[in-house]
């Protein structure tokens, strides 16, 4: 092996072994730490020491300059908590106002049982309250993610933050191109206890699956832009109070569903038969337990320096 | 750099005092530090060790990272550290004279 691979083999290897160190070191020195191995003269012994240098890294974690405190980071990650939360009961929250399907039925029931859509009302309003605390809490993050990212050239960053805008684009167009076949019924039947044609429903399928990944995707892209922006501690103090607002939304809106599904099992059972209710309540009792405990935590860490 | 600091520094006491002597006539980054005092103590030190050293001296406040210039942040020599140095220096000093002294050098 000629002086040039080996050499290149090394560099290789020595920007391989600056991913073993902790991303909070990785943040603050890798840019010119390969900057720095660009020019120094790499031997083995370099190597060798930077693995030990990664070990000693994890070890004193504590020392490095800008880390998240520990209460800062069980404070961001209660918040990232609660927002993944906020998502999934929402899908939960959709599936049950599909009990107004067909909506003849519902009128109906709801004409004898008023109490039903008031309890809905009451379920939606809440749901609208728990977005609001959403918007509210994104804001100041959003805009602090984008200044860290185009201040520190962390393209990575932004690339991560395309991904729910560009999720929803995908489901768009997919409504768009295919959701007039997505409704076709046998025979071309118009009525609506008609059943889907067999490419109708895979296409519905589709969306659905569609969903679940746009939504997964951009969670997940949220939660490591979250990760990796540099976010202190007054700003999680601050975004607190919305989360807040959030997990009030969300008990307060589980406990309506529960209300909701016995009124529609006592008073109007045909319109249970449509929707997984089961399914549903078992994913907001779910995001509503995750939900206060994640916010419990994350007060806790807000008393705490 | 008082016994009780330079015990926190550990094994990169000696680091640190090269460092600290490096960036004592002007701020430096990485790259140059590993060639400066390589040039004025024979002593090459690789990256890791360097790194090692840089985020002790940073954490312990002293020296500074300046704005980034490309990639890369010169480190600066801040008064608490330049106070840690001078200390250190002078222990050097009394070293170095009761070593001639007992050599008979003088």
């Amino acid at each position: 092996m000629d002086k040039g691979s080996n050499k290149n083999k090394r560099r290789r290897l020595a920007r391989y072994l600056l991913w073993l160190y902790p991303q909070v070191w990785r943040e603050r020195y890798l840019a010119e730490m390969e900057e720095l191995l660009q020019e120094h003269p790499l031997t083995n012994w370099t190597l060798i020491d930077l693995f030990l240098g990664s070990i000693d890294a994890h070890l004193h974690v504590n020392l490095i300059p800008g880390r998240l405190t520990a209460m800062t980071y069980r404070l961001r990650n209660s918040e990232i908590v609660i927002f993944c939360a906020f998502v999934f009961y929402t899908l939960a929250w959709l599936a049950v106002r599909l009990v107004r399907d067909p909506l003849a039925a519902w009128q109906q029931a709801t004409q004898q049982h008023p109490e039903i859509k008031i309890t809905l009302n009451i379920v939606d309003g809440l749901e609208g309250l728990a977005l609001l605390g959403v918007a509210a809490g994104a804001l100041p993050l959003l805009i602090t993610i984008f200044a860290f990212a185009f201040k520190k050239k962390r393209w990575d960053i932004l690339g991560l933050l395309a991904v729910p805008p560009l999720a929803f684009i995908t489901l768009v167009g997919y409504l768009l191109v295919l959701g007039p076949a997505s409704t076709q019924k046998v025979n071309g039947n118009t009525a609506p206890e008609a059943s889907l044609t067999p490419l109708a429903f895979l296409l519905q399928m589709g969306f659905v699956i569609l969903l679940l990944a746009g939504v997964i995707a951009s969670l997940v892209s949220i939660t490591l832009c979250l990760k990796k922006s540099q976010l202190d501690k007054p700003l999680l103090d601050l975004i607190l109070l919305p989360a807040g607002i959030v997990t009030l939304g969300i008990t307060g809106g589980l406990v309506g569903t529960i209300v909701l599904i016995a009124l529609l099992y006592t008073e109007a059972p045909q319109l249970t038969s449509v929707v997984p209710l089961a399914v549903s309540l078992i994913v907001m009792l779910a995001t509503g337990l995750i939900t206060l405990t994640a916010f419990r935590q994350g007060w806790i860490a807000r008393a705490n320096p | 750099m008082s016994p009780k600091q330079s015990a926190e520094l550990g094994r990169f006491t000696d680091v640190a005092f090269l460092i600290l002597l490096s960036l004592a006539n002007g701020p430096k980054h990485g790259y140059v530090i590993i060639e400066d005092i390589k040039a004025f103590s024979g002593v090459q030190f690789e990256p890791g060790t360097l790194y090692g050293a840089l985020l002790r001296l940073e954490n312990k406040g002293w020296i500074e990272a300046l704005e980034a210039q490309e990639r890369r942040h010169p480190y600066r020599i801040t008064p608490t550290g330049q106070e840690a140095f001078s200390h250190q220096f002078n222990t050097l000093e009394q070293l170095v004279n009761v070593g001639k002294q007992r050599l008979a050098l003088n």
